[in-house]
This record gives structure tokens, C-alpha cells and sequence, in this order.
């Protein structure tokens, strides 16, 4: 299989790029540092009437769904049991790892009271009726089985040194195999819950959302449109991880990908259309949400119609650059329903301010810093850098052999 | 004018004036309307409450403005209402014969009369600055009030030393409480104060045996218990934002809020907007349309120059209200700009890439496993 | 070379749309209605004069700082809204004849979304059906902000330690048999401070003594599931900057979906159960456990 070719990408850790990386994730805790001794106001537009603002919809929700590939290749590799995406996995998996340590990081900023989170591990406290406690434990222990599917990387590496890393890793190892099963059967089914929860919490401001957003069916819709999304993710990173690195690929493996993301988009949009239809709701297409509407069903179609064809979605550029829409829709139905599309009323706006963003950014780039090290540092990547191997075809065919 | 020892010959008032008067006291020390008629029949029955009333360094004034009441005639009403068996104002007696009436008025009602202390008391060497008869009037407040079933501190000298007290203040003159410390003195601060108040302290004393309820500084609540910015006629106009600014000018022709030219109101402890001096509706400064002096505060009077405005306590909004849905939330310009360039840049490098990486890289020719 | 075909995996999915679908047994949720000794306040809008008493007792009982503004150089307490240090406002819906005063603060719900939507129940159905709010158990996450129809809770931005500031009825006076100190300043019966059974005779007994003078009946008998505060009016409700709401809870048709879905936790543990039992004879199947995630 080609696990063979799955190799670290070596080189220096400390280049241009991971250096801004960091000078931005600086930046990012200096805000953080802030916040921390003169209240949320101090560094966010947030207000009463906009209590969540930029960092729910996008590092929670749009960070998660990016992670959210490595719930759709878990179906697809592991359950579909296609075995030849395996060369994606290891990526896919980091991925979703890193957002929804970045997911909970930020969260932990945004919470008011952060000091009292304990009360979440201790059940007599539970409120059972809230759905956020139901994301919240579920995104926490994803967050660890996520960290748990990468650690045998980590450890295969160990396994052969001399001493007591050695002796750990032949120790664990087996054990997180045989645990494997279970492990992957929680790696979906807790993303299955949290990510269809996450738009679940909207159903409880039937008032404040915009009637084309608000459906019984959104704890679905945020479901469909993660794994979408999620497979787009999981091309566009692909795809940036062998330009950066200049690694040979087999681009029909995302090829095939883009096709399941394309049922999903139309699953999506079936749905949401066929609901609003049905609920009497499309007569709300009107004014700028109904053009953000209009935006975000086209979003969603155009990549999902373009990949149907073969010549698209195997030339590397043109599946590149539908997946990102496919990303960007996903992205854009999390932003509508989180913000665009909510309406408090009562003379309330809000936009992000600048440090929101920088804050954003900046996890953002601290997440792309830690995906390269351990990219450099562990076998995570598939392929062979191409100035090595002169010869990819060769390569990739020998590694289907 | 009465005479202490003639007043039930000059009582010329009917019951139905007793019963007025004394209803209206009652309602001042906040007693209900039957409190007022038994004060009333207690009076008819004889059972006055013996007063003695001590002046030391004072300008009379409290008493002046006492007597100065218009019709009904309080003064008259209070000196038929009580006993008033020592008082040097209005004693006939002199001398020896002054000295006497106050030690029988102290003999006779020992431990029941009410001590009326009118001005302040000198401390400095030994209180010599006020001598009476021989002793200073450190010595007779001690003595006459030692004895009293109750004391009233009437006006600002006598509560805290008031004018004679002022910087630099050469005889160390002092209030009633200080002096009598250990001692509950109700102190009746104001210059002067006003006389309903003294007549519905004595009245609640002598008809209930008990005292109204008082704050820390002595003062009865039911008429120190606000301050004047809380229940000034002029309040909707410092509500409005309407203020006069100069004396004569616009805004104070047509009695617009006067702090703004000094006004101690919002600080000034104080019922005389509520109850207006010797019954003349507007009798007081504010109501002559000049703004409040602070005359019950030891912190502003004589202290404070008069057209310096002090901080407001306890505001309250101006006469215009949000609206249901008032605009709020702000865009930033600059936020938007980046959070538009950031997007658009992300977009345009995605899309760029993407048409690059098509024209570089060779197509994969389609294969099946 | 797949050992388990694409059908299953479509089953699978079919099984986790099951898991997040809408349609849930409406039995999954039990009615909360209102009690008739529950405590709560009237409002008569039509009585408000907007002398604002309200606002500063409600102040001074809950020990909370005024919103002091300059205005042409003299300081007012001028709240634009209900904010961290402010639980009750009044508000005015225009400035022509025929507009009225509106008493804002915390409604008090039968069956509040934020009590439903609070991780650790910060928010929580006090006694006597006030929704009372526990410090020590909120983390500061603000759903109870986003879920809230009233837009009532309020969360003090500024500060290092902040919490939730909302009406909570006065509840720390009513063992000194002292009820809402807004009621006990109102100088025209405007807000009544009483039990849910009391309110709701006084307004219908001020409705059918002067029918002309109100529209629209009496504002949360049923609205959301019944609300604590009542409210009469002159104007419609929505004049009022009071949502329309049917007589459904506001987190009903949520919870009906979500607790269906998790009804008993059986649908989760079956999925993990199907896609545990799928993965292990795959992996055996494809060689036992040497291929590693």
C-alpha cells in the first residue's frame, strides 16, 4: 500500500514562513494577554446583542469543519474501507487534531468566566437539556481521539529507539491498535454529534435567526455541509502540502474525494432548498440575505456540477480550486447562520474589530506552524519530494503495486 | 407676644386648629393622622410637655423665625402645645428670678422635661467665651441637659457649630452632640431650622415617649432623610437640561435650575421643599430663586463659597428615553478593510495558484483500477 | 479488494441522518407551564408615566452603580438599554401623541431558553419561578445572550471577572417579605409585584373595567409558554419591542429535535456499536491490525 512512501518532509523548521507564522501567533497571545486582564470589550466589537461574534463562526465552526476531513476520509478509508485513500489519512487526521485544539483554544479566550470550565467535568453540574454542554464534552474528547490517532505516528518512530522511548511505544502501540476499532468508531460518531449540534444551537433563537436559515433541519444541514467541506479541505491542504514541498501525489485519489464531496454539496442543497420549499420559506429570498442565500447555494452547486467531470476534477488546478469553494461554501453557511443570517434586532450591529481578526489570524497561523513541523518532523505526508524521485509515475505505480 | 406662664389665657385657637396643626406636625414626623388628635386631646387635658429651651452662642434666629410664622400662628400653637417653662427670649423674669424658674422647671419635671438647645458652645479655655448667671454654657448644657428626658439640638449651631464655628472659629465653638457625647441629642440642623420640625419631634415625644427615627448625625430621617435635588420644583428643569446661568438672566427669569450658579441642593439634607418655612409657599432660597446654600451640611456651610456647584449624588436620567430599539455596534472602518482584504486576498491567491498549478502540472491520465 | 461495499457505507450514513434528522416524537420534551404562585410583575403601559422611580430603586435594592453621562455638562444617570449595571429601563416607543412608556428587565419565562441553552445551569428556574442566575456556575459562554427572544441578559464586557447581569425579581429581598423594589416605587400602580394567579386577575380585572384602553389582551399568559411579567398595553405588542411569539416554549421545537435524536443515548450507541463492528472486519478482512490509521 502506499504507507511505503509515507515519509517526514525533513528540513529546517525555522524558515521565512514559519517565522511570520509565529510572529502572528505572538501577536495573537499579546491580544490574548490583554483580554485577560481588562474583559473581552477590551480587544472584541462583541456587544449584548451580538454575544458570539467572528471567533464562534469561524475558529470554532469553520476551523472544525476543516478538521472535518478526517471524519469523512475515517468514513470513507476505514467504514467504505477504500484503502487506497490511506495516503491521506495521516494528514487528514493531524488536520482535524490541530483545528479542534486551535477550536478549543479559542473558545477558552472567548468564555468569559474560563476559570470555571472545571464544572464541566464534574457531571452532578450538567445541565442535560443544553446543547452546547453536549458539544462542548463531545468536541473535547474528539479533540483527544483525534490526538490518540496520531500518536502511533509518533510512536512507530520511538519504537525502534533504544532506552524506555522504545520500550513505551512497543508497549502502547499494540494496544492503541487493537483499541483501533473503537477508537475510529468514537471518531465518528462524537463528530456526528457535535458538528450537527453545532448548528442545533441556532434552533434555540427561533426569533433571531433569518427564516431562509431557520429549520428543524439545521442539526443536518451543518452535518452535510462539514463533511463537504471537509473533503474540500482535504484536497486544498493536499494540494498545498506537495507545492510547498514539491512531493509527488496521485491527484486521482482526491479526484475521487471530490466526488463524494459533490454528492454531499448536492445533499446539501437538496435539502435546503427542498425544506425551504416545502415550509413555504423561499418567499424570504428577498434583500441582501437573499443574495447571501443565493451566494451560498451557488457556492455549494457550482464546484459539486464542475467535478462531475472527469477532466476537471483531475487536473490538479481545476480540483483545486473547486475544492476551496467547496471550503469557502461550507465556511459561508457557518458564517450566515452564526452571524450574517442572525438578527437580534432592537438596533444591534456588529463587525468584527481589528483585533478579532489579528486574533483570528493569528491561530490560524499557529495551527499552519505546528501542521509543518510535525509535517517535517513525522511521517505524516505521503509521496517522495520530486527533486529526489525525478520520476512520480514510476513511483506512484510502484506504489500501488 | 405669649408668656411662657400664660399660655392657656392667650390660647385664643379653637380645637379645630389644635386638631390642623397637630395633624400637620404628626404628618411631618411621618405618624398617622390619629397620632395628631391624640397630641391634640392630651393638650386639652392639660398634659403639656415641659420644655426648657437654653440659648448660647446663636443669633436667636431659630426662635425669631419660631415667632415669625403666619397664620395659623404656629408660634402661638407651639407655646400652647407645650410648657415652655425656661426660655430667655420671651421670659418675663430676670436675674435671680430667671435662675429660679429654671431650677424649679428642672426639680419639678426631673428626668421628663425636653432640653431645647438654641446655638453653639464655646470649648476653648474652659468655655469661657458664654457665661450665664456665672457658669459657662458648657456647664449648663451639661447639667440642664444631664437631667432631660430628651434633647433637641435645634438649628446649625447648636447641631455642629454652625456661623460661630466657621474658620477660624477663635472660642472653639462646638454643637450640642459633641459636647453632650454619650447622650442622644436630636439635632435640627438648618439656619434657621424649621419650626415644624422641632414641633413634631417634641410632639411625638410627649404623646409616644419616643423619638422619631434619626440617622447618624442625629437628624430626625423624616425630614433629613433626602436631599433638596430629590424633591426641588425645579427638578424637571435640571431633568431637561435647563439651567440658569447668570442671575437675570434668561433661565432665571423664567426658574430654570439654579445649579449651575451654586446650587447645594444635591447634597443639602433637608425637607424645605416639602415644608414650607412659616407657611409662605416658596419662603426658602430656591423658591426666591436663589440656589440652596447648603445651610444643614457642616461640609458646606460657611465652608463652600456660595456659587461653587458640588457633585450630584444621586442622578437621574434627563427627560428624553431611549428608544425600543436604540442604534448600537459599531463598524470599523478599518476592520472591515482588512477583514475585505484578507477575504479578497485569500481568493485572489487561491484562484491564481490554482490556474498556475493547472498550466504547470501535466494532467493524470485517467486510469482505472 | 473492498470488503464491505458501498451499500453499507450508504446504510451507515443513512443510519447517522436517522441520528440527526428533524422529525422527533413530539413525547420527548415535557410541558413546563406556568404556576399560579409563581411570582412575577404586571405591567399596565398604559399607566407608566416614566418617572423612572422603578429604575432607581431598582438600583439602590440591587446595590448597582448609575450610567452616569454628561449631558450639556451635568451628569445624568442615562442608560441607553438594558446593560451590566442596568436590569430595568424604561423606554419610549416615539415621541407623538399615542406613544407610550415601556418597562424593560428579564420576563421571567415558564420554560426560558437560556435555562434550557446554560451548559451548567447558571441559569436556572429559581423558586417561585424566577429565573435566578448562580455565578459560580457560569463559565462566561453567553449562549443565554443569543438565545434569549428578550435580548435580556447582559454580560459585562469590561471586565476581568464578568458575569451575567439580569432581573432576578429581587429574590435576595424576599425573605425580608420585601418583593421587587420596582413595584414598590411605581407611583401609579404601573408594575405589580405578585403572584402569577394574582397578576393575571388584576389584569383582566383592569382589562374588562376599561376595554377601550387596551389592545391586545394581557402579553405573556401565553406568548413563549407564558412568561412571568405581564404586560398591557395601548399599542401592539410588537410597538412595545416585545417579540411575537406563539404559545410554544422558545426552546420547544430544540429540544424536541435534540433530545429526541439523543432519546435514551440509544441512537449514538448503536452507530458506535455498527461502525465499531464494520471497522474491525474490514481491518481483519484486510489483513488484521498491521495497518495502522
Amino acid at each position: 500500500m502506499a504507507h511505503a512512501s509515507v515519509a517526514p518532509v525533513a528540513g529546517p523548521l525555522l524558515t521565512r514562513g514559519t517565522k511570520l507564522a509565529l510572529a502572528l501567533a505572538a501577536s495573537a497571545s499579546v491580544l490574548v494577554s490583554i483580554r485577560l486582564f481588562a474583559g473581552l470589550g477590551s480587544i472584541t466589537a462583541l456587544n449584548d446583542g451580538f454575544a458570539w461574534g467572528l471567533w464562534k463562526p469561524l475558529n470554532v465552526v469553520t476551523f472544525t469543519g476543516v478538521g472535518a476531513g478526517a471524519l469523512g476520509l475515517a468514513l470513507v478509508a476505514h467504514v467504505a474501507n477504500r484503502g487506497r485513500h490511506h495516503p491521506l489519512v495521516r494528514s487528514a487526521v493531524l488536520t482535524g487534531a490541530i483545528t479542534y485544539t486551535l477550536a478549543g483554544l479559542s473558545v477558552l479566550v472567548d468564555l468569559g468566566r474560563w476559570w470555571s470550565v472545571w464544572g464541566l467535568a464534574v457531571p452532578t453540574r450538567w445541565n442535560v437539556r443544553s446543547v452546547l454542554l453536549e458539544v462542548a464534552l463531545c468536541v473535547v474528547a474528539y479533540c483527544a481521539v483525534l490526538w490518540l490517532e496520531v500518536l502511533p505516528v509518533l510512536l512507530e518512530r520511538w519504537r525502534d529507539a533504544p532506552g524506555a522511548r522504545g520500550r513505551l511505544a512497543a508497549r502502547v502501540l499494540p494496544r492503541l491498535q487493537r483499541m483501533f476499532p473503537f477508537l475510529l468508531a468514537l471518531a465518528i460518531v462524537l463528530p456526528f454529534m457535535h458538528q450537527s449540534s453545532l448548528g442545533a444551537l441556532f434552533l434555540f433563537a427561533p426569533t433571531k435567526l433569518h427564516p431562509l436559515w431557520y429549520t428543524g433541519w439545521l442539526p443536518t444541514l451543518f452535518l452535510l455541509s462539514c463533511l463537504s467541506m471537509g473533503f474540500g479541505a482535504v484536497i486544498v491542504i493536499d494540494t498545498l502540502s506537495h507545492l510547498a514541498w514539491r512531493r509527488t501525489r496521485d491527484v486521482r485519489l482526491c479526484g475521487s474525494l471530490a466526488l463524494v464531496m459533490a454528492a454531499l454539496s448536492f445533499a446539501f442543497v437538496a435539502l435546503r432548498v427542498g425544506d425551504l420549499a416545502a415550509s413555504g420559506a423561499l418567499r424570504h429570498v428577498t434583500g441582501w440575505r437573499g443574495v447571501l442565500f443565493l451566494v451560498e447555494l451557488g457556492l455549494f452547486t457550482y464546484p459539486a456540477v464542475r467535478v462531475l467531470r472527469r477532466s476537471y476534477r483531475e487536473d490538479p488546478g481545476l480540483l483545486f480550486w473547486a475544492a476551496q469553494l467547496a471550503v469557502a461554501a461550507g465556511a459561508m453557511y457557518r458564517f450566515d447562520v452564526y452571524l450574517g443570517a442572525f438578527t437580534p434586532g432592537m438596533g444591534w450591529s456588529y463587525f468584527p474589530s481589528l483585533a478579532e481578526i489579528v486574533f483570528s489570524v493569528g491561530l490560524a497561523a499557529a495551527g499552519v506552524a505546528l501542521y509543518v513541523v510535525l509535517v517535517k518532523r513525522l511521517p505524516i505526508l505521503s509521496g517522495v519530494a520530486r527533486a529526489a524521485e525525478r520520476r512520480p509515475e514510476a513511483e506512484r505505480l510502484r506504489a500501488h503495486a | 407676644m405669649p408668656h411662657p406662664t400664660s399660655v392657656a389665657e392667650t390660647s385664643s385657637l379653637s380645637r379645630r386648629d389644635f386638631m390642623k396643626v397637630c395633624t400637620t406636625a404628626a404628618a411631618a414626623v411621618g405618624l398617622p393622622a390619629w397620632a395628631g388628635e391624640r397630641m391634640a386631646d392630651d393638650v386639652a387635658k392639660g398634659k403639656k410637655p415641659s420644655v426648657i429651651w437654653l440659648h448660647f452662642q446663636e443669633c436667636t434666629g431659630c426662635t425669631e423665625s419660631l415667632l415669625r410664622t403666619s397664620h395659623p400662628d404656629v408660634a402661638a400653637l407651639i407655646l400652647d402645645l407645650v410648657s415652655l417653662d425656661y426660655h430667655e427670649t420671651l421670659l418675663a423674669a430676670a436675674g435671680v428670678q430667671a435662675e429660679d424658674a429654671l431650677a424649679k422647671a428642672m426639680a419639678e419635671n426631673d428626668g421628663k422635661y425636653v432640653c431645647v438647645i438654641e446655638g453653639a458652645i464655646p470649648t476653648r479655655e474652659g468655655g469661657r467665651y458664654c457665661t450665664i448667671a456665672g457658669r459657662t454654657a458648657l456647664e449648663i448644657a451639661r447639667t440642664v441637659a444631664g437631667r432631660a428626658g430628651a434633647i433637641v439640638a435645634i438649628g446649625s449651631c447648636a447641631s455642629w457649630g454652625g456661623v460661630p464655628s466657621a474658620a477660624p472659629n477663635p472660642t472653639g465653638a462646638t454643637g450640642a452632640p459633641e459636647v453632650l457625647a454619650g447622650k442622644t441629642v436630636v439635632t435640627l440642623p438648618g439656619c434657621p431650622a424649621n419650626p415644624y420640625n422641632l414641633l413634631g419631634t417634641v410632639l411625638q415625644f410627649a404623646t409616644f415617649g419616643t423619638l422619631p427615627a434619626l440617622d447618624g448625625k442625629g437628624r430626625p430621617s423624616f425630614a433629613y432623610g433626602r436631599v433638596i435635588h430629590e424633591d426641588c420644583p425645579r427638578r424637571p428643569h435640571f431633568d431637561a437640561g435647563r439651567f440658569a446661568k447668570t442671575f437675570g438672566d434668561e433661565g432665571h427669569r423664567n426658574g430654570w435650575c439654579l445649579y449651575k450658579l451654586g446650587c447645594k441642593g444635591p447634597q443639602t439634607h433637608a425637607n424645605c421643599s416639602l415644608l414650607p418655612f412659616c407657611e409662605v409657599p416658596g419662603a426658602w432660597p430656591i423658591g426666591i430663586g436663589h440656589p440652596c446654600v447648603g445651610c444643614t451640611e457642616q461640609q458646606i456651610a460657611f465652608r463652600v463659597p456660595l456659587h461653587t456647584t458640588v457633585e450630584v449624588q444621586k442622578p437621574t436620567g434627563p427627560m428624553a428615553y431611549p428608544g425600543i430599539s436604540p442604534e448600537r455596534g459599531e463598524v470599523s472602518a478599518v476592520s472591515a478593510g482588512v477583514a475585505g482584504l484578507l477575504v479578497g486576498g485569500l481568493a485572489a491567491a487561491g484562484y491564481v495558484s490554482s490556474r498556475k498549478l493547472a498550466g504547470q502540472e501535466p494532467r493524470e491520465p485517467p486510469k482505472e483500477e | 479488494m473492498p470488503t464491505v461495499s458501498r451499500r453499507t457505507v450508504l446504510g451507515t450514513l443513512g443510519g447517522a441522518a436517522a441520528l440527526a434528522a428533524a422529525p422527533a416524537p413530539a413525547s420527548a420534551r415535557a410541558p413546563k407551564p406556568p404556576h399560579g404562585d409563581d411570582l412575577g410583575l404586571l405591567f399596565d403601559s398604559t399607566r407608566c408615566v416614566g418617572c423612572r422611580g422603578c429604575v432607581a430603586r431598582c438600583r439602590e435594592a440591587n446595590a448597582l452603580p448609575e450610567d452616569v453621562k454628561l449631558v450639556d455638562g451635568a451628569p445624568y444617570d442615562a442608560p441607553l438599554d438594558l446593560n451590566d449595571r442596568t436590569l430595568t429601563i424604561i423606554k419610549r416607543t416615539g415621541d407623538g401623541p399615542g406613544d407610550a412608556y415601556v418597562k424593560a428587565q428579564c420576563m421571567h419565562c415558564a420554560d426560558p431558553a437560556c435555562v434550557s441553552v446554560c451548559m451548567l445551569g447558571a441559569l436556572h428556574k429559581g423558586e417561585r419561578g424566577v429565573v435566578a442566575y448562580d455565578v459560580d456556575r457560569c463559565v462566561g459562554c453567553r449562549y443565554c445572550q443569543v438565545a434569549c427572544p428578550f435580548n435580556v441578559p447582559r454580560f459585562q464586557w469590561s471586565s476581568a471577572t464578568p458575569r451575567i447581569v439580569k432581573c432576578e425579581l429581587c429574590r435576595h429581598r424576599w425573605r425580608e417579605g420585601k418583593g421587587a423594589a420596582c413595584a414598590e416605587a411605581c407611583p401609579r400602580d404601573a408594575v405589580v409585584f405578585g403572584t402569577r394567579a394574582e397578576l393575571r386577575a388584576e389584569a383582566h380585572r383592569r382589562l374588562d373595567a376599561e376595554p377601550g384602553r387596551y389592545r391586545g389582551g394581557v402579553y405573556g399568559e401565553r406568548e413563549g409558554g407564558g412568561t412571568g411579567v405581564l404586560v398591557l398595553s395601548a399599542l401592539p405588542f410588537t410597538a412595545l419591542g416585545l417579540p411575537a411569539l406563539g404559545p410554544e416554549p422558545v426552546p420547544a421545537l430544540g429540544e424536541t429535535i435534540q433530545h429526541g435524536i439523543y432519546q435514551g443515548f440509544v441512537a449514538p450507541v448503536a452507530l458506535f456499536g455498527a461502525l465499531a463492528w464494520v471497522t474491525w472486519r474490514n481491518r481483519r478482512a484486510s489483513g488484521g491490525g498491521e495497518e495502522e490509521p
